[in-house]
C-alpha cells in the first residue's frame, strides 16, 4: 500500500494515476460518510483491490486511471448503490439510509434512535404504519420498540395496508385540526379534576402504588401536582405547536394522539391518588389508565383511517370519474 | 448457497422479479389487492403474501408507474383497484425488454453450467 502513495512500483503507477485514485477514494469516503454508515472501510479496500485488478498489466497511466475510476462511476452514485444494496437498508441495515455514524443502530441487539431532528416525522411514519406488518418497530427516538398501530389494525381487520393512498392524507384539514379537541378535553378534564380537589389535599399524597394495589410511595402535595401538570400539559403544547406550524397533516394526527396518550396517564394517576385518599383500594383508575393509553389513539389512528379512506371513495365514486385516478 | 429453496433466491432478486410480475398482472386489466396476491398464488415462484404485496404496491405508486381508484364492488364494500399509468406501461415495456434480454442470457449460462454437471 506504502507503494501505491509514493505512485512509483505497486502496479507501475505513475504518481499522476495513483493521486487520481487516492483522489476518488477520499471523495468516496466523504460521500460515504454524509450517506451515514459504518463499515465502509472493507468497501473500499475491496474496491482498491478491484482498481489494482483493473490497472494489472496496464501502464499505469493517468488515462488508464481514469478509465478504470470511470468503470466505477460517480462517487456518490456509488455511494447511493452501496446503501440501496444494503438488504435492510429501509429501517435498519448496517447501513442505514437516513442513519449517521453514532445517532442510531443497534446495542445488543436493541435498537437506538438519539438523533432529535426530524423525530416528529420518524415518530409520525413508525407509530402508523398499515404497510408495515411488524407490530413493534423501533422507536422513532430513545432505546427500544415502539407500537405500529396500523399493523395492529390490519392484523385485526379493521384496516386493509391500502386503504388510503397515504395516511389520513385525504382527511378534511378541519378534522386533522379537530383531533386537537381530544388532547385539550383530557387536559380540560385533568385541570378541572384538579382544582376542584386541590384545597382538600393532605400535604403528602399517595404517589405510587405497589403491585398488589397497596401504596407504597408518597409524595408532597405541591410536587406531586407540578409533576402531573407537567406531564399532562408538555405533550399537549407540543400537539398543539406541530399544528400550528402547519406540519403535514400525518405528523398532526399522531401529535393529537400521542399528547391524547401521555395526558390520560396524567389523568389517570390524579384519579388514582383521588381514590385511594377517599378510601378505594386497588388500582383499577391506573388499569383503566393504561388500556387507554393504547386503546384511544388506536380509535383515532382508525377513525382518520375510515375518513380518509371515505374521502378518497367518495372523489373516485362519486366525483368526476376520469379525473379519479390519482 | 448452503440453503435449499426460495431461501436461497436472494430478496432483492425476488422482489425485482414480482415488481416486473405485478406490472405485467396490470398491463392488460386492471385488479385490487387481494386479487394481486391470489394471481401471483397461481405461480409458486411469484407466490408472495399480502404483506409483501402492499408495500411493493405502494412503492410503485410512489413511483407513478401504477395508480389506483376506488371501485364498487358486487359483493361487499368498495376495492381499490390497481392499473398502469402511461409511464408504467413504458417502464413495463422496457423492463419486459430487459427481462426477455436477461432470460436468454440467464438460460445459456445455467445451461452450460448442467452441461458440466
Amino acid at each position: 500500500m506504502s507503494n501505491d502513495e509514493s505512485g512509483s512500483v505497486d502496479g507501475g503507477l505513475t504518481p499522476e494515476a495513483a493521486a487520481l485514485i487516492e483522489d476518488y477514494f477520499a471523495q468516496f469516503l466523504v460521500e460515504a460518510v454524509a450517506a451515514g454508515a459504518t463499515g465502509w472501510e472493507d468497501v473500499v479496500a475491496d474496491l482498491r483491490a478491484h482498481v489494482r485488478d483493473r490497472l494489472e498489466g496496464s501502464a499505469g497511466t493517468a488515462e488508464d486511471a481514469v478509465r478504470v475510476l470511470a468503470e466505477l462511476g460517480a462517487t456518490a452514485a456509488l455511494v447511493a448503490a452501496y446503501v440501496d444494496a444494503s438488504p435492510v437498508a429501509d429501517s435498519e441495515g448496517l447501513i442505514p439510509k437516513d442513519g449517521s455514524r453514532t445517532g442510531a443502530g443497534r446495542f445488543l441487539g436493541v435498537p437506538y434512535e438519539m438523533r432529535a431532528w426530524k423525530s416528529s416525522e420518524r415518530y409520525a411514519s413508525r407509530i402508523w404504519n398499515p404497510l408495515d406488518r411488524r407490530v413493534f418497530v423501533p422507536k422513532p427516538l430513545g432505546i427500544g420498540w415502539t407500537i405500529n398501530f396500523g399493523a395492529l389494525a390490519v392484523l385485526t381487520h379493521i384496516v386493509r395496508p391500502d386503504d388510503e393512498d397515504a395516511p389520513f392524507g385525504a382527511v378534511p384539514p378541519r378534522i386533522v385540526l379537530a383531533t386537537l379537541a381530544a388532547p385539550l378535553a383530557a387536559l380540560g378534564a385533568f385541570a378541572v379534576l384538579a382544582a376542584v380537589n386541590w384545597a382538600r389535599l393532605p400535604a403528602l399524597v399517595p404517589m405510587h402504588w405497589g403491585p398488589s394495589g397497596h401504596v407504597d410511595g408518597y409524595w408532597s402535595r405541591g410536587t406531586s401536582l407540578v409533576f402531573l401538570s407537567v406531564l399532562a400539559v408538555v405533550p399537549v403544547v407540543e400537539a398543539v405547536w406541530l399544528h400550528l406550524r402547519r406540519r403535514p397533516p400525518f405528523t398532526r394526527v399522531v401529535a393529537s394522539a400521542l399528547s391524547l396518550s401521555v395526558t390520560a396517564l396524567a389523568l389517570a394517576l390524579l384519579a388514582q391518588m383521588l381514590f385511594t385518599l377517599d378510601g378505594g383500594t386497588g388500582v383499577w383508575p391506573i388499569g383503566v389508565g393504561l388500556a387507554c393509553i393504547l386503546a384511544l389513539p388506536f380509535m383515532l389512528f382508525v377513525g382518520m383511517s375510515r375518513i380518509g379512506r371515505a374521502a378518497e371513495q367518495r372523489r373516485d365514486l362519486f366525483g368526476n370519474s376520469s379525473k379519479g385516478r390519482v | 448457497m448452503a440453503t435449499i429453496g426460495s431461501e436461497a433466491v436472494p430478496s432483492q432478486f425476488r422482489k425485482g422479479v414480482v415488481e416486473l410480475a405485478i406490472l405485467a398482472l396490470l398491463h392488460n386489466d386492471e385488479a385490487y389487492g387481494a386479487e394481486i396476491v391470489d394471481l401471483l398464488g397461481e405461480y409458486p415462484g411469484l407466490a408472495i403474501s399480502a404483506g409483501t404485496a402492499y408495500p411493493l404496491l405502494s412503492r410503485l405508486k410512489k413511483a407513478g408507474l401504477i395508480t389506483s381508484v376506488w371501485r364498487e364492488s358486487p359483493v361487499g364494500p368498495p376495492r381499490k383497484y390497481y392499473r398502469l399509468s402511461v409511464e408504467g406501461e413504458g417502464a413495463f415495456g422496457a423492463m419486459a425488454r430487459a427481462w426477455s434480454d436477461m432470460k436468454d442470457a440467464m438460460d445459456s449460462l445455467l445451461g452450460r453450467g448442467a452441461t458440466h454437471e
